[in-house]
């Protein structure tokens, strides 16, 4: 079916139209379909690679919008030079898949309800929008055992100074990520790869850890950062020598560096007071969500 | 047994790249039908020497294709229309199950699949699998990743990514 379209066009147009009619011994018509078909082709090819770049579809996806095969796409963004951009979080992901797969060749759990002997890492929990989000650097191997975060001898102590300073209340020993969550309070790490020492980890998945925050923050707007260790705030803001309590912003958040476990009682007792202002200062919470993040 | 779902991309860059006789680790690549047709029977039409690989890889049983049942199809066309997938990346998510793992070689798929719960890796990623299972050295895990990378054209921080997770193996 055809259907007829009136175009008014400028003379120096249409002498280039009569020009290509002549040149190519074809009638006037024929030229502009030609180009018009020329021209849709190209505005396919040139949208879809520019989804494709952004993220929207997949290169396969792109070829076949643009009515072209997968190889001749690959091709194509060859040549324009297009390449994905990088997303931190994404790829953590897949190495997270391979830490899986490299343990065990026994069948995968469902990612929803990971059973203890498969359990890889801790689930991040997203604190509601203006809560506290408490950042530490990786899950210990002890506390991905027990499926709950801060577990060992240091971690136990952590919560006691969280809980006197009102950011969770009357938790049951083992499980006070939960009471914490209740209060509308959300945990994650910088890496999500559970090593007995941080010193584990290599510069790379640290620096992927920093932007996969920033995304988490922006995400999830807390009230305050919550930082236990100093090491945390260290790889955050590299270069900068922070003492403990308010820090700089991150991502739009407030940062609170808590004292190190070995400082001068007298010091920590001040800065978990400063933490209690902080934390009283925060908005009152109406609901929490969370988010396997793993 | 490690079986691997895989989308045509994934096929084509592991045929460039020489691959598929490197990644003795994986067990199995299962192919759906629209995977196949575009990996396979496409690249033959363009004369495309990796079509022939793959083609060789599927008769060493490698490479196995998987036909979807009607109510997959189906499944199939809904997701191309919300995730912005081809077809044989549409039908790898309809007939994958939660446990298994896709190769994916695009942001869009990784959020399908992420959005769908189901895991996921890129073809750059298997070399690093095979380092960390043990079943690969460092030197040629290296020398795969940078086949493949020669074939799949990632970004330069993406390549830079794997190599030190490859290089700082213990």
């Amino acid at each position: 079916m055809t259907e007829q379209l009136n175009l008014r066009l400028e003379d120096e147009l249409l002498t280039e139209l009569a020009n290509i009619a002549k040149a190519e011994a074809l009638d006037r018509a024929v030229v502009v379909r030609r180009i018009l078909q020329q021209g849709v082709a190209r505005w396919k090819t040139d949208n879809a690679l520019s989804e494709y770049q952004a993220g929207a579809i997949t290169l396969g996806r792109a070829a076949e919008d643009a009515g072209m095969r997968l190889r001749e796409m690959m091709d194509l963004a060859r040549d324009r030079g297009i390449s994905q951009p990088y997303e931190a979080g994404l790829v953590q992901q897949q190495l997270g898949t391979i830490d899986i797969l490299a343990r065990s060749s026994r069948p995968l759990m469902a990612v929803s309800e990971p059973r203890a002997e498969y359990r890889t890492s801790l689930p991040d929990i997203a604190p509601r929008p203006g809560g506290a989000l408490l950042v530490g650097i990786n899950p210990a191997p002890a506390s991905v055992a027990a499926g709950h975060y801060y577990q060992g001898k240091l971690g136990r102590r952590l919560w006691k100074r969280l809980a006197a300073a009102g950011l969770l209340e009357a938790p049951v020993p083992g499980r006070e990520d939960e009471a914490f969550r209740e209060a509308g309070h959300g945990l994650t790490d910088l890496v999500k790869r559970p090593t007995r020492a941080a010193g584990e980890l290599n510069r790379a998945e640290l620096e992927d850890g920093v932007e996969s925050l920033a995304g988490k923050v922006r995400q999830w707007r807390p009230g305050l950062i919550v930082l236990p260790f100093k090491q945390v705030a260290k790889i955050i803001f590299p270069g900068v020598e922070l003492r403990p309590g308010l820090g700089p912003e991150f991502a739009g958040a407030p940062m609170f560096l808590l004292s190190g476990p070995y400082a001068p009682k007298a010091d920590a007792e001040a800065v978990d007071r400063a933490l209690a202002q902080a934390v009283a200062r925060l908005p009152a919470s109406d609901g929490v969500e969370e988010t396997d993040a793993d | 047994m490690l079986e691997l779902f895989v989308d045509a991309s994934s096929l084509i860059y592991l045929g460039k790249a020489g691959a598929f006789e490197r990644i003795g680790f994986v067990d199995r690549l299962i192919a759906t039908e629209a995977v196949w047709q575009e990996a396979v029977v496409a690249g033959m039409q363009f004369g495309a020497p990796d079509a022939s690989e793959i083609s060789s890889a599927a008769r060493r049983g490698l490479v196995e294709r998987r036909s979807l049942s009607r109510k997959e199809l189906e499944r199939a066309k809904q997701m191309r229309g919300e995730f912005g997938l081809d077809r044989g990346e549409s039908e790898v998510l309809a007939v994958i199950d939660q446990g298994d793992i896709a190769v994916f070689d695009d942001r869009a798929a990784w959020r399908a699949a992420a959005a769908k719960g189901v895991r996921f890796i890129s073809t750059l990623h298997l070399p690093v699998l095979g380092a960390r299972m043990g079943e690969m050295g460092k030197a040629d895990a290296l020398t795969l990743l940078h086949d493949l990378a020669l074939a799949a054209n990632p970004s330069v921080r993406l390549l830079l990514r794997l190599r030190t997770e490859i290089e700082e193996l213990r």
